[in-house]
């Protein structure tokens, strides 16, 4: 944008104030914050007092905390930024769900990426009754329902030894 | 408490694609309804190699096979009824008394019955002239 570029040549960094649903706000730099989709257009739009109210302070710390890190990314520091990735998702499952309904809110694409794959990875070589348990869900089917579902992949379910563990 | 069957369909949609073995695509869909809304073929990338299962030898008492699935580690033995989707062994025979044996030119399957049980498989074979079988 031709007003980002002017100001950031003479050395003042254009601010924005993020508002969490509980009310906190947070002053960035416009250049950490347009990498999400959602408020760029807000700014493009005019607005620097952004009211995120599906997003709480916590939450909202986290994600200003991956913008942060990932606006520093360059071709030398990959490695660095791979290894934040990797601390980044170690968070409980409550934290990664409201992370990645934020991330989605928000439309920062990197950061729904790295949560997706986290949360696809978790599911890797269990049994449907481990991922119930890890991911809390209960079964909404019927037992005809059910039968159904396993009958059409029966070879998928049964004989097998999964990996009945929640880690 | 969060619920995860209630995460929105597009996000779903992103974690299925991102489930790139086919064991584990099946499990993801088995977890509940939302879930299993989108585990759909067309959220699951097919062109990706997967490793094929390892059908062992029939057993000649028994009208189904047995399958290894290598990906789990050697560890998944799986059964495969021949109801959900290979003809009995006995169905070329049936169609060929008096002969002991047929030679198979080729078999088309008109699907890729790792995704799905609804499919045809055509034989073209050799008995008394060519012909064509379907199941």
């Amino acid at each position: 944008m031709a007003s980002s570029s002017s100001s950031s040549k003479t050395g003042l960094k254009k601010m924005l104030t993020l508002k969490s649903s509980d009310g906190d706000e947070f002053e960035l730099e416009e250049s950490i914050v347009i990498q999400c989709q959602t408020i760029k257009h807000m700014v493009e739009d005019g607005f620097s007092l952004i009211p995120l109210q599906n997003v709480d302070t916590k939450t909202l710390t986290k994600i200003i905390e991956y913008m942060k890190k990932h606006a520093e990314k360059t071709e030398s520091n990959k490695e660095e930024i791979k290894n934040f990735n990797k601390e980044f998702v170690k968070g409980s499952f409550d934290d990664q769900f409201e992370l990645v309904s934020a991330a989605n809110y928000l439309h920062i694409n990197g950061l729904m990426d790295l949560l997706c794959q986290s949360i696809a990875d978790r599911i890797n070589n269990k049994s449907v009754r481990a991922v119930r348990e890890i991911f809390n869900i209960s079964n909404d089917y019927t037992p005809d329902e059910e039968e159904k579902v396993r009958d059409e992949h029966k070879w998928a379910h049964e004989g097998g030894e999964f990996d009945e563990s929640l880690d | 408490m969060v619920n995860w069957s209630e995460l929105p369909y597009d996000l779903l949609v992103m974690i299925a694609k991102r489930v790139l073995v086919m064991e584990d695509f099946v499990v993801f869909g088995a977890v509940c309804k939302s879930w299993r809304s989108t585990a759909t073929k067309e959220n699951f990338d097919e062109s990706l190699p997967q490793v094929s299962l390892l059908m062992l030898a029939a057993d000649k008492d028994n009208d189904y096979r047995e399958f290894f699935s290598l990906s789990k580690k050697l560890k998944g033995k799986c059964v495969f009824q021949h109801k959900n989707g290979l003809p009995p062994h006995t169905g070329l025979d049936d169609c060929e008394p008096g002969y002991d044996y047929v030679i198979i030119d080729l078999a088309v399957l008109s699907a890729n019955p790792s995704l799905t049980s609804d499919y045809v498989l055509m034989v073209s074979y050799y008995g008394h002239g060519s012909r064509l079988a379907f199941w």
